[in-house]
C-alpha cells in the first residue's frame, strides 16, 4: 500500500461519514416510524409554504420530540421560527444544525442572517478551534479510526517486512492524521461538556450574582450565543466574549443537538 | 496626661545653588511616634535637590533632649535624571510622659518656603515585665491582637473599598508569615492583602508594634456582612538551651552552644490563632430611584470622554469613535456606553483597546474604539453619548455626556475624479439587490437518525475491535524481535531447531521399522542423531563424529550409562550404514522390528536427556 492509497482511503471515508453525522447523542430505546416522520416533515413544509409558520413549528417540533436528530430538521425549524420573528429560537436551531453540518453554506448563511436580525454576533473562536470545528464529530471519529488502523497496519508491515521505509513514512503520516483527529474529537467533546447556550428571550441582562436584584453586568440581546460556565439552582453563569455573568436558566437553551426537551415556543 | 503643643519656626536662608535642576522638596518624619521613657525617637529632615544647603538646626522642644544623629547623602540616577538628597537626623530622648506635638515647621530656601506639618509623639511610662502599664498581669490577648477596619462601614453593591487589617503586638516577636482564615466566601470579593509600612501605636497606655495590611474589597450583593477573621500567627520564642552537655564535644567549637553564641540562640515558632475584633459592613443595593435606563453597572467615581474621527467623510466611510473611561471603582466591570443611532448608521461592537487597571487601588482606565458608518447623507449628527455611573459618595447616579458630533458628509464619489465623456448606453453591469431573506427549506433527508439508536461507535463489538491493533502489534513486535535475534545468533537459532529435526527423523525411523526397511531405518536414526547434535553443537555436517559428540555430552554432565548407550548407537548406525550390503538389505523380522521400535524409543529418551543438559 502506498501513501497515495492511504490518502484516497481517508478521503473516501470522509465522504462516507457525511451520511453518519447525525449520530452524536446516544440513548436507549426505539426510534420513531420513518414513514410517519416523513409525513410530519412533508406536512410541516407545506404549512411553511402556506405561511402557517406556527403550524410548521408544531409539526417540526413534533419530529424533534420523537428524538430525531437531523440538520435538515433543525434548519427548517429555524426557518419557521425566523418567519415568526422568534430570532432567538431561530439562532438556536440553526446553531444545532451547524453542529451536525458545520460546512453547510445554507445553514451558515441563515445563521448569520438570523444573528444580524437579532442584533447579536457569532461567538468568536480561536483559529485552531474554528478550523477543527469545520469537521463534525463523526467525521473526525471516522478519520481517527481509519488513521488508527492504517497506522497499526503500516507499523506491522514495517516490522514484518524487512523495515520498509515506505511503511515507516505511511505509519508516521497516519499517526499525524490520527493526532489531528484526536484534537478534533476533543474540541467537540469540550463543546459537549460546556455547551453553547442561546438567549431565547428578547433581551436579558447578565447579573453579577445569581439572585434577583443583583447588579446588572452586561446585556445579552436575543439570539446571543454564549458559553455555559456553571450552574447554580435556576441560574446559569455564562461567558460572552470576555464578560461573564448570571442569567436565569429559562432565558436560554443549549444548542447541542438533542439536548432540548421543552415544548416548542410559538 | 500633660499635653504640650510646641510650634517652632525653623527658617534657614539658603544660597540657591545654580546646579538645581529639580524642584526643592523637604520631608519631615519622626519614628517611632509612640515610645516609652528611656527609648529614643529619630527625627529626620530629608532635603531633595537642595544643592549645598547647610544643615537645619533643631529648636529646643520641651520634654525632649535633642542631639544630632548624623547625616546621610544619596544620589539616584534614573533615566539620566539626577536626584540628590541629604537627610539630617536628630535624636529625641523623652524626659517626661505625655502627648507632644512637634512642629509645624517652615523651611525657606531661595525664596521658596515649604511648610512641614506637625507630628504627634506619644510618650508613656515603661511597663513592668509580664504586666501591662495598668499593672494587671499580661494576657495573650494583651500581647497580640488584631483589628479589621474600614473607612466605609456602609457601602453599596459593586462599590470598592479598602479593608485594613492591623496586628498589634508587644513583648513578643511574630513571624513574617501570617495565615488569614474565616473570611466571607460570598457577598464580598477580596483582593490579596498587601503589607503597609509598619509602625508603633499606644493602645491602653501600652506601646505596641503594629503591622498593617490593606486589601481592596468589593461588595457583590446586598446585606449585612460580619467579618471576624481568624489570624494564625507564629509567636517566636528563644530556643531553650540544652540541659545536658554533649558527651563528645561539650562546649567546644563544634557544640551547639558555640553556634548559638555566634548566630544567636535561635527561635521556636508557636502558632497562635487570633480572632480579630468583628467588623460589620452593611451593603445596600443600588437605589432604583433615579436610575437612568442606560446605567450599565459602573460604581465609583469616573471621568468619561469621547472623540469621533474623522468628522468630514463620504457616506459609507467609517468613523472611529474613541471612548475613554477612567477613575476609581469597579472599573473591571465597566463597559462602553451603548449607542442608539437609528437606521442612519451602521454600528459595530465596541472593541476594548486599552485596559490599565491597578486592582490593589481599584483605579484604572479603559479605552474602547467603536466603528460607525453613516449610511445616508441625512445622518449628519452623532447624538450625545452618555456614560452613567453611580457615585457612592454622593449616593446619586451621575451622567457624563459628550457630543453631539456634527458630521460633514459628502455624497459617495462626489469628490472623486470625474471623466467627462459622451453618454453611452450600456447594459447594467451589476446585480441590483432588492432585499435580503433567509434561504428556503431543505428537503427531507434519505433517512432519519434518532437519539434512541445506539451509535455504531458505542457498540461493544466495535469498541472491542479497537483493541485488536495494539494487541496484534505487540505480538508482531515480539515475533520481530525474536526473528531478529535468531538471525543475528546462528548458534541459538540452530539450538532451537535441534529437537524439531530429531523428532522428524525419529518418526521416519519408526515408519521404516514398521515397513521392515532396515537400511532406511538406520539412515533415519543416524539423521536423527546427526541432525540433533549438529544443530545442538552448531557443527557442520562433516564435523559430526561420535568422539566430538561424546566429549561434548560428557562435558555437559550426561550420565555415563547414557554416554555408553549413545556411543553404541553411533557404532551400530555406522556398522549398518557402511557394513555388508547383503545384511543391510535383508528385511526385518517381526522380533527385530519389535526390538528396533524399543531401541528407537530409547534413542529418543537419550536425546531428551541430552536436551536437558546445559553446555
Amino acid at each position: 500500500m502506498t501513501t497515495r492509497h492511504a490518502i484516497i482511503m481517508i478521503a473516501i471515508a470522509c465522504l462516507a461519514a457525511d451520511n453518519l453525522q447525525a449520530e452524536i447523542v446516544v440513548a436507549s430505546g426505539a426510534p420513531g416510524d420513518p414513514k410517519r416522520i416523513d409525513k410530519l416533515f412533508r406536512d410541516a413544509s407545506q404549512a411553511y409554504d402556506r405561511g402557517d409558520y406556527a403550524e410548521a413549528i408544531r409539526q417540526y417540533d413534533a419530529i424533534r420530540r420523537e428524538g430525531i436528530i437531523s440538520p435538515e430538521l433543525y434548519y427548517n425549524l429555524g426557518n419557521a421560527y425566523f418567519k415568526r420573528g422568534r430570532y432567538g429560537m431561530a439562532v438556536l436551531n440553526y446553531r444545532s444544525a451547524w453542529y451536525l453540518k458545520p460546512r453547510d453554506a445554507d445553514i451558515h448563511a441563515n445563521l448569520q442572517f438570523a444573528l444580524q436580525n437579532a442584533g447579536s454576533n457569532a461567538p468568536v473562536m480561536g483559529w485552531l478551534a474554528s478550523l477543527l470545528l469545520r469537521v463534525n464529530f463523526i467525521e473526525w471519529l471516522t478519520i481517527l479510526l481509519i488513521a488508527y488502523w492504517l497506522c497499526a497496519g503500516a507499523a506491522a508491515a514495517y516490522l514484518l517486512r524487512q523495515r520498509s521505509a515506505l511503511m515507516l513514512r505511511l505509519a508516521g503520516l497516519t499517526a499525524g492524521i490520527a493526532l489531528l483527529a484526536v484534537l478534533g474529537v476533543t474540541q467537540w467533546w469540550l463543546l459537549h461538556r460546556r455547551p453553547e447556550l442561546v438567549i431565547i428571550e428578547p433581551s436579558r441582562q447578565a447579573l453579577f450574582a445569581p439572585m434577583e436584584g443583583a447588579t446588572p453586568h452586561f446585556t445579552l440581546p436575543e439570539g446571543s450565543i454564549v458559553r455555559l460556565l456553571e450552574k447554580s439552582g435556576a441560574w446559569v453563569k455564562v461567558k460572552s466574549g470576555r464578560d461573564s455573568g448570571w442569567i436565569p436558566s429559562g432565558a436560554c437553551r443549549s444548542a447541542w443537538p438533542g439536548s432540548a426537551t421543552e415544548q416548542a415556543e410559538l | 496626661m500633660m499635653r504640650i503643643r510646641h510650634i517652632g519656626l525653623m527658617s534657614l536662608m539658603l544660597i540657591v545653588a545654580p546646579a538645581w535642576t529639580h524642584a526643592l522638596s523637604v520631608d519631615f518624619d519622626i519614628q517611632p511616634r509612640a515610645l516609652t521613657l528611656g527609648e529614643t525617637a529619630i527625627c529626620s529632615f530629608t532635603i531633595r535637590n537642595g544643592g549645598d544647603a547647610p544643615a537645619p538646626s533643631m529648636p529646643a522642644i520641651r520634654g525632649f533632649d535633642i542631639s544630632p544623629a548624623g547625616t546621610e547623602q544619596s544620589i539616584n540616577i534614573v533615566n539620566g535624571r539626577h536626584d540628590f538628597s541629604i537627610t539630617h537626623r536628630f535624636r529625641l530622648v523623652p524626659r517626661e510622659t505625655g502627648t507632644f506635638t512637634i512642629g509645624p515647621f517652615q523651611y525657606s530656601a531661595g525664596g521658596q518656603t515649604i511648610d512641614l506639618p506637625a507630628i504627634e509623639v506619644q510618650v508613656i511610662a515603661p511597663a513592668t515585665a509580664g504586666s501591662s502599664s495598668s499593672g494587671r498581669p499580661a494576657q495573650w490577648s494583651d500581647l497580640v491582637f488584631a483589628r479589621l477596619t474600614t473607612e466605609r462601614p456602609s457601602v453599596f453593591t459593586q462599590e470598592s473599598f479598602d479593608l485594613v487589617l492591623s496586628i498589634y503586638f508587644r513583648g513578643v516577636n511574630i513571624d513574617r508569615n501570617i495565615s488569614l482564615m474565616n473570611m466571607p466566601a460570598t457577598g464580598i470579593a477580596l483582593q490579596p492583602f498587601q503589607e503597609l509600612q509598619s509602625g508603633r501605636e499606644v493602645v491602653n497606655n501600652d506601646v505596641y508594634d503594629v503591622r498593617r495590611f490593606r486589601c481592596r474589597a468589593s461588595a457583590l450583593s446586598s446585606g449585612t456582612f460580619r467579618l471576624e477573621p481568624t489570624l494564625r500567627v507564629s509567636i517566636l520564642t528563644p530556643r531553650e538551651r540544652r540541659a545536658r552537655r554533649d558527651p563528645f564535644f561539650g562546649d567546644s567549637i563544634f557544640g551547639d552552644s558555640f553556634f548559638e553564641n555566634i548566630f544567636g540562640r535561635g527561635y521556636e515558632a508557636h502558632p497562635v490563632d487570633i480572632v480579630a475584633q468583628p467588623l460589620e459592613i452593611a451593603v445596600r443595593p443600588l437605589p432604583t430611584e433615579g436610575r437612568p435606563s442606560n446605567f450599565s453597572g459602573a460604581v465609583g467615581r469616573f471621568a468619561f470622554d469621547a472623540t469621533a474621527k474623522p468628522t468630514e467623510l463620504n457616506v459609507g466611510e467609517p468613523i472611529n469613535l474613541t471612548l475613554r473611561i477612567e477613575g476609581q471603582g469597579n472599573i473591571e466591570a465597566v463597559s462602553a456606553p451603548q449607542l442608539v443611532l437609528g437606521d442612519g448608521f451602521k454600528v459595530y461592537e465596541p472593541k476594548l483597546v486599552t485596559r490599565e487597571i491597578d486592582e490593589q487601588r481599584g483605579v484604572g482606565r479603559k479605552i474602547f474604539e467603536q466603528v460607525i458608518i453613516p449610511r445616508s447623507p441625512e445622518a449628519t449628527t452623532l447624538p450625545v453619548i452618555s456614560f452613567v455611573y453611580f457615585n457612592p459618595q454622593t449616593e446619586r447616579y451621575e451622567t457624563i455626556s459628550r457630543g453631539p458630533f456634527t458630521l460633514a458628509l459628502r455624497a459617495d464619489g462626489k469628490d472623486a475624479l470625474k471623466i467627462v465623456q459622451g453618454r453611452i448606453e450600456l447594459p447594467e453591469a451589476h446585480t441590483e439587490v432588492l432585499g435580503a431573506d433567509i434561504l428556503y427549506l431543505k428537503p427531507a433527508p434519505a433517512g432519519w437518525k434518532s437519539v434512541h439508536e445506539r451509535p455504531w461507535y458505542r457498540s461493544p463489538v466495535f469498541l472491542g475491535l479497537q483493541a485488536v491493533p495494539p494487541i496484534a502489534l505487540a505480538l508482531i513486535i515480539l515475533i520481530a524481535r525474536r526473528r531478529d535475534e535468531l538471525s543475528r545468533n546462528v548458534a541459538k537459532a540452530r539450538r532451537q531447531m535441534a529437537p524439531r529435526s530429531a523428532r522428524a527423523a525419529l518418526t521416519n525411523a519408526q515408519r521404516a521399522a514398521n515397513q521392515g526397511d532396515r537400511l532406511t531405518y538406520f539412515e533415519s536414526i543416524w539423521n536423527a542423531m546427526a541432525g540433533y547434535f549438529g544443530h545442538r553443537l552448531n557443527l557442520q555436517p562433516g564435523e559430526i563424529s561420535k568422539d566430538i559428540v561424546i566429549a561434548a555430552m560428557r562435558q555437559g554432565g550426561l550420565a555415563p550409562t547414557l554416554l555408553d548407550e549413545l556411543a553404541e548407537a553411533f557404532d551400530r548406525c555406522e556398522q549398518m550404514r557402511f557394513g555388508a550390503a547383503a545384511v543391510s538389505r535383508q528385511p526385518l523380522s517381526s522380533s527385530e522390528t519389535q526390538e528396533l521400535k524399543q531401541w528407537t524409543e530409547r534413542i529418543g529418551e537419550i536425546l531428551r536427556a541430552c536436551e536437558r543438559i546445559r553446555l
